[in-house]
């Protein structure tokens, strides 16, 4: 497979960028970077062809700190990415649709791109810790899914296969914790209206969803005509804002969240028009109530993770002019997780995440309770040079699930290698089984430059 | 059996007695050696595979007394691909209290609750186990019956040799040592060389503090060297811009500083 030429100059410009950047850091001022290669050995669709596919990826990511004075700090992180095959958002895609105008990604060409990932000051202001700016804020403990995980929106182009720090959307807020005694509280205000970027099926994205739970389908064949979403634009009347308060109480970690935001997928209302089956998202807004705890018995972690959202939008096949084709209801979300350190070297971890739509009605597409399974080995060798790696996510609602495998090889301080392979299984359309046949292979390097 | 025999047999406790309190006494004295209610310091940490391939991480170390509790924190600093990894640690006294430990894990921007019960594993691939990073060149006394072996030298220095026995099975598997030989030096009560044998009682790895500084009053290991003789893995610490009387506000050794780790 030729290495096309887009990719092997952005290879070059990275490079030279980054040396350059190097060269040019102001006194006072820390830059860092880090390149990563990858090759991506997958399966295309049956619809491609059912053939296999080779694919380069390269990105460079900068870091840059600097003091801004009376003790704050500027931080500022970006990405240029690349890659051979245009198969993971095909085009340029549009941003706008999604994200807010300061939240965009700059796009070269259909194959490579540049992000903003955080641009923030930080400092203290007293005892409180003030970080203003782009920036993620990562709520909950549960590893693969989101449950209190929700202040930033993801982008879902690889659904849950990138790294969730690249598959979180930084977004634009005030972010203040408040020591409260031996509690920490925390105050958001995010201003930003960005969403979730779910890729599309009608761009043939490789990992657009196009199972019934999340896309309707009209009942008889037909012209189908999505509308652009009803996005929400106003600076200070369609803000999140949320609170959380944490602390370490008797040895067990315990937190309480609230967060008022609008949810982060649009609900694909529909409205048959003609012959045409029109789609027309909108933005829903949204109550979250919703704690976490953990603690240590022995050789056991248990960490537990509770989500009650007031209202959430489920697609039903029973449309009327009335519904158009979606059902509210409140819902309740919880991950239960239990890891285990009693062999040497060995970590293994192992959640239950279960959902529970309160209202629940029989035309929704969505089972009134969905559960979902996942375990987690890793072990390492070699005074932790080798990590391998194995996760197993596995749905008891559809039969479907996906396998993970790693390994990581630390040949130097600055230099990792890995390998890994994704397979999906099961041909039904649940969460996981929607993309049966998109599995892969992957061989990559990470070089602190 | 003559009478001068039946006298040795019956004085074979009371030495052996007299030893183990002498051992006893001298690790309470190691344990007593002053340490600085608080210090913030530097970690370079080498790690050297048998191929002879060297790995370089650098840390940052912060460590304040809680009344007779510790806790401790530390932030890697290099190389970028461990940038941020946080690991804090609250080190009660009370022999029964099992310690509470949290890992700051910048790839997934989570905080992981880590059970304490995995003390004898190796800290993060170091030659070290974590039980070793914690206690900082002293020792759960509760852990070993100790007894004083002999006078002899450490490191060319004169020298108390202790011997020191886990008290159960179940202590042994936990710190994976069926015994270890602490060079005890009296001028400083430091340990300088110290010899471990693992469960099987095999010969397992050996620590050497080369180099001890008087700072701010407290002596100091500055550079130590860990050889384990089974895989030929070596680890070399060493500590830099040493301060114990920095003032270390309490909010450093918390799961939100953890978090914003080296901000």
């Amino acid at each position: 497979m030729k290495w096309n030429r887009p990719g092997a100059r952005l290879v070059i410009r990275l490079l030279g960028l980054g040396t350059a950047l190097l060269c040019s850091a102001p006194q006072g001022m820390e830059a860092r970077f880090t390149y990563t290669g990858e090759a991506n050995l997958a399966q295309e669709s049956a619809a491609d062809g059912g053939s296999h596919l080779v694919k380069f990826s390269n990105r460079l990511d900068g870091e840059f700190a600097a003091e801004a004075g009376a003790g704050w700090k500027w931080f500022a992180r970006a990405a240029v990415s690349s890659e051979t095959r245009d198969l993971i958002e095909p085009g340029e895609p549009d941003d706008s649709a999604v994200r807010s105008k300061l939240s965009r990604r700059l796009f070269f060409n259909d194959y490579s791109e540049f992000e903003l990932r955080e641009l923030f000051v930080d400092g203290y202001l007293n005892d409180v810790f003030v970080r203003a700016g782009k920036q993620q804020v990562v709520w909950g403990q549960a590893d693969g899914f989101r449950v209190l995980d929700v202040v930033n929106p993801m982008n879902l182009r690889e659904f849950i296969l990138e790294d969730s720090e690249d598959r979180r959307i930084p977004t634009w807020m005030l972010n203040l914790e408040v020591p409260v005694g031996q509690w920490m509280a925390q105050f958001l205000w995010i201003p930003d209206t960005t969403y979730d970027q779910v890729p599309s099926l009608q761009d043939k994205a490789r990992f657009a969803p196009t199972s019934p739970l999340f896309v309707p389908y009209p009942a008889a064949p037909g012209p189908v005509r999505v509308s652009p979403a009803d996005k929400p634009r106003q600076f200070f009347g369609d803000s999140d804002a949320g609170a959380r308060i944490n602390g370490f109480i008797g040895g067990w970690d315990l937190s309480l969240n609230y967060f008022y935001h609008y949810l982060d997928r649009p609900a694909p209302y529909q409205t048959p028009s003609g012959e045409v089956f029109v789609i027309a998202p909108a933005y829903e807004r949204s109550h979250l109530l919703g704690g976490t705890l953990s603690t240590v018995y022995g050789d056991l972690t248990l960490r537990g993770e509770l989500a009650a959202h007031s209202e959430r939008y489920f697609i039903t096949r029973n449309a009327t002019t009335d519904n158009q084709g979606i059902l509210s209801s409140a819902a309740v979300e919880s991950v239960l997780g239990l890891d285990y350190n009693g062999f040497s070297d060995t970590f293994i971890s192992a959640q239950v995440f279960v959902s529970r739509i309160l209202d629940h009605d029989p035309g929704m597409t969505v089972s009134a309770t969905q559960s979902t399974t996942s375990l987690l080995v890793e072990r390492v060798y070699l005074n932790q040079t080798v990590t391998l790696g194995g996760q197993w996510f596995q749905s008891l609602n559809d039969s479907d699930g996906l396998l993970r495998l790693s390994v990581d090889y630390r040949w130097r301080s600055h230099i990792i290698f890995s390998a890994g392979l994704d397979a999906f299984y099961s041909d039904d359309l649940g969460l996981f089984g929607q993309f049966d046949g998109r599995d892969g292979i992957s061989f990559g390097v990470s070089i602190d430059l | 059996m003559k009478p001068v025999y039946l006298l040795f047999l019956a004085l074979l406790p009371i030495a052996a007695s007299a030893a183990d309190d002498a051992g006893h006494d001298i690790m309470q004295k190691v344990n007593a050696r002053p340490d600085g209610e608080q210090v913030r310091r530097d970690f370079t940490i080498s790690t050297t595979d048998r191929r002879g391939v060297t790995r370089v991480e650098k840390t940052i170390a912060y460590r304040k007394y809680f009344g007779a509790d510790k806790r401790t924190v530390m932030f890697y600093t290099e190389p970028t691909n461990v940038r941020g990894t946080g690991f804090l640690t609250f080190d009660y006294s009370a022999p029964t209290a099992d310690d509470d430990q949290w890992l700051y894990l910048p790839a997934l921007r989570k905080i992981r609750r880590i059970s304490s019960s995995n003390r004898g594993d190796s800290f993060l691939g170091t030659d070290l186990s974590y039980e070793e990073i914690k206690k900082e060149n002293k020792v759960e006394i509760s852990d070993y019956r100790f007894t004083l072996l002999e006078e002899t030298t450490c490191l060319e220095r004169p020298g108390l040799l202790v011997e020191a026995i886990p008290v159960s099975d179940r202590i042994a598997e936990e710190l994976g040592y069926s015994k270890v030989h602490y060079c005890i030096d009296p001028a400083i009560w430091m340990a300088r060389h110290v010899e471990f044998w693992d469960i099987a009682g095999n010969h397992l790895k050996t620590i050497s503090i080369d180099e001890v500084q008087e700072i701010d009053g407290v002596w100091t290991s500055v550079d130590l060297q860990v050889v384990n003789h089974k895989t030929q893995h070596r680890t070399r610490l060493q500590q830099d811009n040493i301060d114990y009387s920095v003032e270390i506000d309490d909010q450093v050794f918390t799961q939100p500083y953890l978090r914003r780790g080296l901000r």
